[in-house]
């Protein structure tokens, strides 16, 4: 008999399930000393409450109770924990942002939502799904867009503003615009006309062949004063794709290189006083090497002054003309029905691609804040479902 | 009809009514206490303890689904916050300075003397030798122990109150019993000869 059969048959001995006699005459003394253990086991009296506990437990009872419409239908829901931190980092993001830029008043920030949007719009449209995670994302886009807008907001009103500064102020204004055409030279021809037409001329230029259609880089050297009339007229040469423009202001340095410019001039005057005075050749000769150095520094600032005085006198500006993109149309109104149903295939396909990776971006882009709320939610939930400890005794 | 009462009742405490639960809980307190008084061997601690269970129970009312009776549920309950402060007990030693075990005042008992004097000394001494023996054992045999032969439940209502298996609960009952056995007799408690050994505490916990 193994100690497994010997304790079932103990046991089963003990629960009547087994007559005694059956068991082994070596567990007899086992199956009575057992026994004797059960039955005094069983003999231990019954204790009473001690006195005053029902009192006590209906007191605190109705404590209890009191204090449950607090605690809620759904406080242990894992939903409240993740709303209340929710919250909290709604409340800390927005005290954040105010903390930040304090002057940002409402319309400045509509302009800036507005200028973000075009390039943030297929991201939030695609990623609709991931819910609040693309709204902060709008609203990260604003924000990190934001100083960018704000520069360029404050350059164009600034000449308005003190227009007796604009003839003296030395402002370096690049602009570049691409712009889909439907012909290609024949675009590349008319900017080269526009660009003379505007007193300007063409600094240089590319025409090149790329996957089958013509691409044009022109770069167009035209006066600041008929800078925005030479893009309004390129852009209507086809579709704008993408415009921007930068001003680099110059003044500063402009009226530091003519301040030295002047400190060199009286120097080289004083020099040439000296070298007339000069009484032997060697102090002659001194001077005319100090002279030399300077006319050197004299000359080389001179041609940044004038390289400062081209640079601000004629805005650049790069047209870059790109071919008609075949679009691919759902209708298919052309092409045989095979090519068709490819085209369709790959463009659903390179949606749902360029979709999925949005997604994917707005995912990575939540996954810090998501951290950051399991790791206060699970704060409050310990919080809340934290152990009391039993009362001492 | 009993049943219908238990069910209203029932339903009134899981809105919140203190009374319903009172209602509900009053013929299984006493059990209950018996539960956690056996298991910690101290009145006084054993109160509290069911006294934290039963508030625990009746906030938690909403788990109570009806898979078992609510008297297993609320047993359940009382085991492991019996449990909880066994081992927060054993983690606190200096906390507690009567930390022996079935010291302090005995608790009344129910039981009638209708016995002479002599046998109620020697029923006295056996009572104190199975106490002592039972606080030599660890909390979880102890409360099989305590489960199936003090308070004479099923095996399956001992498997659902201390969460483990059917044969888990029959292995420790075994374990428990082979050492309490073991215990009681090498304390001699067999013979009313040596009672008085025990009555001078011939061990402690």
């Amino acid at each position: 008999m193994t100690d497994t059969e010997r304790e079932l048959a103990l046991q089963q001995a003990l629960d009547g399930e087994l007559d005694a006699s059956e068991l082994p005459a070596d567990m007899q003394d086992e199956l009575a000393a057992t026994r004797r253990v059960v039955a005094s086991l069983r003999a231990l009296p019954a204790a009473d409450l001690p006195a005053g506990f029902e009192a006590r437990l209906r007191r605190h009872l109705h404590q209890a109770a009191a204090a449950r419409p607090a605690r809620g239908l759904g406080w242990r829901s894992p939903w409240l924990y993740g709303g209340v931190a929710a919250a909290f980092l709604v409340i800390a993001a927005g005290v954040g942002l105010v903390a930040v830029r304090p002057s940002a008043s409402g319309a400045k920030s509509a302009a800036v939502a507005r200028i973000a949007a075009p390039f943030h719009a297929p991201l939030i449209g695609s990623a609709g799904s991931a819910g609040s995670a693309s709204g902060g994302a709008a609203s990260f886009a604003a924000q990190s867009a934001a100083p960018s807008a704000a520069t360029y907001a404050a350059a164009a009103p600034a000449p308005a503003a003190s227009p007796i500064d604009v003839s003296q102020r030395k402002i370096i204004e690049n602009a570049s615009i691409t712009v889909e055409v439907a012909d290609v030279n024949a675009a590349f021809q008319r900017v080269g006309d526009l660009a003379t037409k505007a007193g300007g001329y063409i600094a240089g230029s590319d025409l090149s062949r790329q996957d089958g259609s013509l691409h044009a880089s022109v770069t167009a050297r035209v006066p600041s004063g008929g800078l925005a009339g030479f893009t309004q007229s390129v852009a209507a040469l086809g579709t704008v794709i993408s415009q921007g423009q930068s001003s680099n202001d110059v003044t500063q340095q402009y009226i530091d290189l003519n301040g030295r410019l002047q400190a060199l001039q009286a120097e080289r005057t004083a020099y040439l006083g000296l070298l007339s005075k000069a009484s032997n050749v060697a102090d002659a000769l001194k001077v005319q090497q100090a002279l030399t150095d300077v006319e050197a520094q004299i000359e080389s600032l001179t041609t940044q002054i004038q390289s400062l005085d081209r640079l601000s006198s004629l805005a650049t500006v790069n047209v870059m003309l790109e071919p008609l993109s075949a679009q691919p149309s759902l209708s298919g109104n052309g092409g045989p029905f095979g090519k068709r149903l490819g085209s369709a295939l790959a463009n659903s396909w390179r949606v749902l691609a360029a979709a999925g990776s949005a997604l994917v971006v707005a995912v990575v882009w939540a996954l810090p804040w998501l951290v950051l709320l399991a790791v206060i939610s699970g704060a409050l939930f310990w919080f809340a479902h934290r152990r009391r400890g039993p009362p001492a005794a | 009809m009993r049943v219908a009462a238990e069910a209203d009742l029932l339903a009134a405490a899981r809105r919140g009514d203190p009374d319903a639960f009172s209602a509900l809980i009053a013929p299984l307190q006493g059990r209950a206490f018996n539960l956690a008084f056996r298991m910690l061997g101290d009145a006084d601690e054993a109160a509290d303890v069911t006294q934290d269970a039963l508030i625990r129970a009746f906030t938690r009312l909403r788990d109570f689904r009806g898979d078992a009776s609510f008297a297993t549920w609320l047993h359940r309950i009382v085991h492991n916050t019996a449990l909880d402060a066994l081992r927060w007990r054993a983690r606190h030693p200096a906390d507690r300075l009567d930390a022996s075990f079935g010291d302090g005042d005995p608790p009344r008992e129910v039981a009638a003397t209708s016995e002479g004097p002599e046998d109620a000394a020697v029923r006295a001494d056996e009572r104190r030798a199975i106490e002592r023996a039972l606080a030599a054992l660890t909390p979880e045999f102890r409360a099989a122990v305590v489960l199936r032969d003090v308070q004479g439940l099923d095996y399956d209502e001992v498997a659902v109150i201390t969460g483990v298996s059917l044969g888990t609960v029959k292995s420790r009952l075994h374990r428990a019993r082979a050492r309490l056995r073991a215990l009681l007799t090498s304390d001699g408690t067999a013979g009313p000869s040596s009672t008085s050994r025990v009555v001078d505490g011939g061990w402690t916990s």
